[in-house]
């Protein structure tokens, strides 16, 4: 015989932990939020519940402001502010009565910051020099690392001066004294400029057509000469 | 800051010392740097020797009559006319006169440009080109007789080209012309044959036959 099965309706972990309820309870933070919410619905200074509400029911435009915005519109020069304008430079006004240049008076305070910065406070500055002196006090320096620099500078000068001093003896200590003497002999040497005739056959003309290995020939045998008349400058025989 | 100061004297004494090091090796490189102007590091006083300036032109010429060889083998005759104009009129070693590696070298490229004009039937850029490197090889040399015999050479095109034309006077002046320049070329190879020969006597080299 054939059952039908049969279902029941289970609850989900989350809420048997709960103790059987659809959520776990509210935590101190989020009842926080929810009073702030709740107070800035009431005072209605809350902007996304106020542009729902403009959404949803829109207020009439007062006729001052009304006025105000088509003077804009119109491109009238001296345009009465709106409502809010109003009340934006009220809040202002008081920021800067009570010296407080948070939020929207931010800006200004900054700005009055850069044209006369204010003295720092004896304390404030006290507890500057006790936080820095504190924490050059923490950094430790090992000895070797304290002695690097100086070993580091002492190794480099001492083998910048065996390195001139050894230049010093190969060019003028260790010089042979017969490559002295050829040195003197050696400018008679040099190899002169001269007629490549003799490169040639005398009995074999010249052949038209290979003009490429005539000066194959020549580049061939002066750059020997050269590297002859090299030598003998240099005193190598 | 002492350390600073430690270090400053120590490079400062290592320059100084291979200052002093560098001004002996000065003497050395006087006469290389002699060769490489050309000029009278030796006894041979206002002589010019084999130096670097001279073996560059030499060089250039060798590179310029090969990419003239690439021409010719492509048929592309203007190709290797301008591959030789690279050694006549670019810049030449040795001051005035050059040096006669130099003039002979020039000589050689006329002589052959001289060949590929009147190849391509411009006789008188050919001519041209004969009387422009004889004006370099002045003695008798194997070059003042190659440039001669190319000289007969394209008086022989010329022939040719006045045969086909019927001009039967311009032939018989162009023939005269042509054994001209071939007896000129046979006496200067002459000249250097008996310059060859003599200066074999002069080395105690056995007479010839």
């Amino acid at each position: 015989m054939n059952q039908k099965p049969r279902l029941r309706l289970v609850p989900p972990p989350a809420a048997e932990k709960a103790g059987g309820r659809d959520e776990p309870p509210f935590t101190e933070e989020e009842l926080r939020d929810a009073g702030a919410l709740r107070d800035a619905l009431e005072r209605g200074d809350d902007p996304l519940a106020a542009s729902l509400h403009a959404a949803y029911r829109p207020a009439s435009l007062a006729e001052a402001d009304l006025d105000a915005i088509l003077a804009r519109a119109l491109d009238e020069g001296d345009a009465p502010p709106t409502r809010i304008e109003d009340e934006a430079a009220a809040r202002l006004r008081d920021a800067i009565d009570r010296g407080d240049f948070e939020g929207e008076a931010a800006l200004l305070g900054d700005l009055r910051a850069a044209h006369r910065p204010a003295a720092l406070s004896e304390d404030r500055h006290e507890e500057l020099i006790r936080r820095a002196l504190s924490s050059s006090r923490r950094v430790q320096v090992s000895p070797l690392r304290r002695a690097l620099p100086r070993v580091t500078a002492a190794i480099t000068g001492v083998v910048a001066l065996a390195a001139g001093f050894a230049l010093l003896l190969q060019t003028r200590g260790f010089t042979p004294p017969a490559a002295e003497s050829v040195r003197a002999a050696a400018p008679a040497a040099l190899i002169r400029s001269r007629s490549t005739d003799d490169l040639f056959d005398p009995a074999e003309k010249f052949e038209v057509g290979r003009s490429s290995a005539r000066i194959d020939r020549i580049a061939g045998a002066r750059s020997s000469d050269l590297r002859r008349n090299r030598f003998a400058a240099w005193g190598v025989q | 800051m002492k350390r600073l100061g430690f270090v400053a004297v120590l490079v400062a004494a290592s320059l100084a010392l291979g200052a002093c090091s560098k001004r002996d090796g000065d003497l050395e490189t006087e006469a290389p740097a002699a060769a490489s102007h050309g000029k009278t590091a030796c006894a041979c006083a206002g002589e010019v020797v084999v130096d670097p300036a001279l073996l560059a032109f030499l060089s250039k010429a060798r590179a310029a009559h090969h990419e003239a060889d690439l021409a010719e083998d492509a048929k592309d005759t203007k190709g290797a006319l301008a591959a030789l104009d690279q050694i006549i009129k670019g810049p030449l070693p040795g001051g005035a006169p050059v040096p006669a590696e130099v003039a002979e070298v020039i000589a050689d490229a006329r002589a052959r440009r001289a060949d590929l004009e009147s190849a391509n039937g411009d006789v008188a850029s050919a001519l041209r080109e004969i009387d422009a490197g004889l004006a370099y090889a002045v003695t008798p040399t194997h070059f003042r007789g190659h440039l001669f015999e190319v000289k007969g050479i394209v008086i022989e095109r010329q022939i040719a080209a006045l045969k086909e034309k019927g001009d039967s006077r311009g032939v018989e002046k162009a023939k005269a012309e042509a054994i001209t320049a071939f007896n000129e070329a046979i006496e200067i190879q002459n000249k250097v044959i008996e310059g060859a020969l003599r200066g074999a006597d002069d080395a105690g080299a056995p007479p010839p036959r």
